[in-house]
């Protein structure tokens, strides 16, 4: 590396200078930048839930609870609100149905790696098409299969997209596990499905649960597939929406902040149960 | 889930061989769709401008994402699992919400604006960002930075810490190690960030609406159109299908480049 050559007159000065900016932990300011732009919209959620004026303009003046009381008393918001945890719970048990069995298959049956991993990718597709395309795509076919649209094609919907999730957080753990605590089971006489009652599904069942919680919160989040997919009704997401587009509704920031303070939680409690898995 | 996920995908594109009539489908195989996004000069203006924001969302979430994944995987040591969840929580937290939040910051006497006057950038309090495609890409690159951290950081981690070592104990100063061990080895990572951002950024609909407005529309929303307002469904898919072509094209350019510039290797 060359040094600065310092200019007569300009003493060290350069040298110096140079030093203190090779000394700053570039790498940290970087991440703190990053995560500050992260959580930028964020904050400004949360701060202007507390702002009293209309606007979500600085300076703020005074604070106020009175945003969360009109969202807490809207009836369209509490009926959303209703809605999206119908939804949710209808596709946190249909992504378990139809996500784990697809994870033990995969893991347990010899497949062949090839086969196994071309398998795998094919789970993951939902995720990785553009949600609006998906969303189009599930109108056409049940209009096609003349079902109307209701909670239960939103959780439909919300399915294939969580599906998986589930399936990714449940293989993660299957393959830590170790596989002689079954074969054990099967060698002292326990038929394939008592082995996996008694066995492999007690060590399974926290990350079962996580992995549920996380597609609670998910799909208690999803906008577009509901969007394409639901009928009269509405969940809060939509709410937040059509809310949107009439204008700005300060109440919009309360009902925002309420709903991050929800999902944070829903992510503590999971991660309790299950490492996320982030080793696709 | 084979007929979870496969049969929409044939209906839609069955579809986009369709066409209406009124309001009436009529089940006839017609390429009139396809002829239309091609010759209408409205579509390919919207599909160049969701590629090139959508390229930008991408490189910009990469490089945001990349620093940020590599404290997260070599130096966070105890505080990891907070930083992760962190990530996480701007992953599974509300996409409406963070949007339109930025409507708020960019817009005229937004906290932007405060910001360009205070610093004498700009004379006077105006909206320059919100409504311009500069603030699509703005509020796209906040929302996807968590999609792009997730492959990096698992990259990062599947990285043997023994070939690092190996590398300073050879005598490579950190910088050296860190550009011809590290970094080709995180390749499929930042392959794989920047496949997602681009894909999700280019087809989203919410974000131009949102913050992008006359402007600043991209194609997701002539795709909705079609599928709420306009109710032309054939359409529709077919302005899907050949963005999803598009997308195809560009990535497997992008793709091409990387390997002819030796970036990318054969696996």
């Amino acid at each position: 590396m060359e040094r600065a050559v310092p200019r007569p007159g300009a003493a060290t000065q350069p040298v110096d200078l140079l030093a203190a900016i090779g000394r700053i932990p570039w790498l940290y300011v970087l991440t703190a930048q990053a995560l500050l732009f992260l959580f930028f919209p964020i904050l400004m959620v949360m701060l202007f839930s507390f702002n009293e004026g209309t606007t979500t303009r600085f300076p703020i003046r005074a604070l106020t609870l009175d945003w969360y009381r009109a969202a807490l008393r809207n009836a369209v918001v509490l009926d959303g609100l209703r809605n999206s945890i119908y939804v949710g719970i209808g596709t946190m048990l249909t992504s378990a149905l139809l996500g784990v069995p697809a994870a033990l298959a995969l893991t347990r049956y010899r497949l062949g790696g090839r086969a196994a991993a071309a398998l795998s990718v094919f789970f993951i597709l939902p995720l990785a098409v553009p949600v609006l395309i998906l969303a189009v795509a599930l109108l056409t076919l049940l209009s096609t299969l003349a079902l109307p649209l209701s909670l239960a094609t939103v959780v439909i919907g919300h399915t294939v997209y969580c599906v998986p999730l589930m399936f990714l957080v449940v293989t993660a753990r299957l393959q830590d596990m170790d596989r002689f605590i079954e074969e054990a089971a099967r060698d002292l006489g326990a038929s394939g499905w008592r082995t996996f009652w008694e066995v492999t599904f007690p060590l399974i069942r926290s990350s079962i649960f996580g992995a549920m919680l996380l597609v609670f919160a998910q799909s208690f989040d999803m906008f577009v597939i509901t969007l394409f997919t639901i009928g009269p009704q509405s969940t809060l997401p939509l709410v937040i929406w059509s809310m949107l587009r009439t204008g700005i509704n300060p109440s919009i920031n309360a009902i925002s902040t309420l709903l991050i303070l929800a999902t944070a939680t829903i992510l503590v409690v999971a991660s309790r149960f299950t490492r996320i898995a982030l080793d696709v | 889930m084979l007929l979870f996920f496969m049969a929409p995908f044939l209906t839609f594109f069955t579809y986009s061989f369709w066409q209406v009539s009124g309001w009436d489908l009529v089940r006839q195989f017609t390429l009139k769709n396809y002829v239309r996004v091609v010759s209408d000069p409205i579509y390919p203006t919207l599909a160049l401008r969701s590629l090139l924001v959508g390229a930008g969302a991408a490189a910009f979430c990469v490089l945001i994402a990349y620093p940020l994944s590599y404290v997260i995987a070599f130096r966070a040591k105890r505080w990891r699992d907070l930083l992760l969840y962190l990530v996480l929580l701007t992953l599974f937290s509300n996409y409406l919400v963070r949007i339109y939040a930025w409507r708020s910051i960019l817009s005229t006497n937004g906290l932007v604006d405060i910001v360009l006057v205070g610093v004498g950038l700009v004379p006077e309090p105006q909206s320059y960002l919100l409504f311009t495609p500069m603030g699509t890409l703005i509020a796209l690159t906040n929302v996807y930075v968590p999609v792009a951290v997730l492959p990096i950081y698992s990259a990062l981690m599947n990285i043997p810490r023994t070939l690092v070592a190996a590398a300073r104990d050879l005598g490579a100063n950190p910088l050296r190690s860190f550009v011809e061990v590290t970094l080709p080895l995180s390749t499929p990572g930042v392959v794989a960030a920047f496949t997602f951002v681009f894909l999700f950024s280019t087809g989203d609909f919410v974000t131009p609406e949102l913050v992008g407005g006359t402007n600043g529309s991209m194609i997701g929303g002539s795709i909705q159109n079609q599928f709420g307002e306009n109710f032309n469904w054939p359409l529709g898919s077919a302005i899907a299908f050949t963005m999803i072509a598009l997308m195809a094209v560009v990535l497997l350019l992008l793709f091409l480049l990387g390997r002819a510039l030796g970036i990318l290797r054969r696996e």
